[in-house]
């Protein structure tokens, strides 16, 4: 493929992903988080499951009928 | 646009960013994301988990829909008539709940595997154990996608990042 296609190519893709530079940055290169902060992230996002979501959603319409 | 492009190609700055860009993407390709094969690991376990909290959202609102219709305020006033009213609502729903519970095991299980290979300097042979962790949850997760299906509940897949970690772990 000649240089100036690849270099086209390349420039479109750069003015693409100029628009969504922060991800970019982020998954290319790292926000600057160390490996126990991700991981605290990881452990963080896993505890913020609920344990039975549709029960608690149930119980808690029953929770707003009357007494 | 041609112009343009035209006018950009000619610009060696911008020539020099785009072949520099291009070096850091394909170094990307091979190395994947900054920080080595631990925090790949803990963010597809992250993105992971906020997919999963997504659909525990999705199947919350959905069982209270299925519970408000089958049981309306009008005809069931009462907390104590509600709840016997609620007993089959309850059982549609249940397999749903057990199926977040076993991902959140899964996933808790995943974040201990990737702590444990971090503190054993990524020790290549608890990758083969993080493998199995990833394959599984993707199984998990489609098991869920299907448990809430009839229920018309239509979750999303999971996302790209974390079945493709769960390949290339497994070494396909």
């Amino acid at each position: 493929m000649p240089a100036d296609a690849i270099i086209q190519i390349v420039t479109a893709l750069l003015s693409a992903l100029a628009q969504y530079a922060p991800q970019v940055y982020r998954a290319v290169v790292g926000d600057g988080r160390s490996v126990e902060q991700v991981l605290a992230d990881a452990r963080a996002a896993v505890d913020a499951i609920p344990a039975a979501p549709a029960a608690s959603s149930i119980d808690d319409a029953i929770r707003g009928r009357l007494p | 646009m041609r112009h343009f492009l035209r006018d950009v190609y000619r610009d060696q700055g911008i020539r020099t960013l785009a072949w520099a860009l291009l070096g850091v993407l394909f170094l990307h390709y091979l190395y994947g994301c900054g920080g080595g094969a631990v925090q790949t690991s803990a963010r597809a376990a992250t993105v992971s988990a906020v997919v999963v909290q997504g659909a525990a959202r999705v199947i919350a609102d959905s069982a209270a829909a299925d519970f408000a219709a089958t049981c309306p305020a009008a005809e069931y006033p009462t907390q104590a008539a509600a709840a016997e009213c609620a007993a089959p609502v309850r059982a549609r729903w249940a397999p749903a709940d057990a199926a977040v519970g076993v991902l959140r095991a899964t996933l808790s299980q995943w974040v201990e595997t990737t702590r444990t290979a971090h503190l054993a300097g990524e020790d290549g042979a608890l990758w083969g154990a993080l493998a199995m962790q990833a394959a599984r949850l993707v199984a998990d997760y489609e098991a869920l996608r299907l448990a809430v299906y009839p229920l018309g509940v239509e979750l999303p897949a999971m996302p790209a990042l974390v079945v493709d970690l769960a390949r290339s772990l497994g070494g396909e």
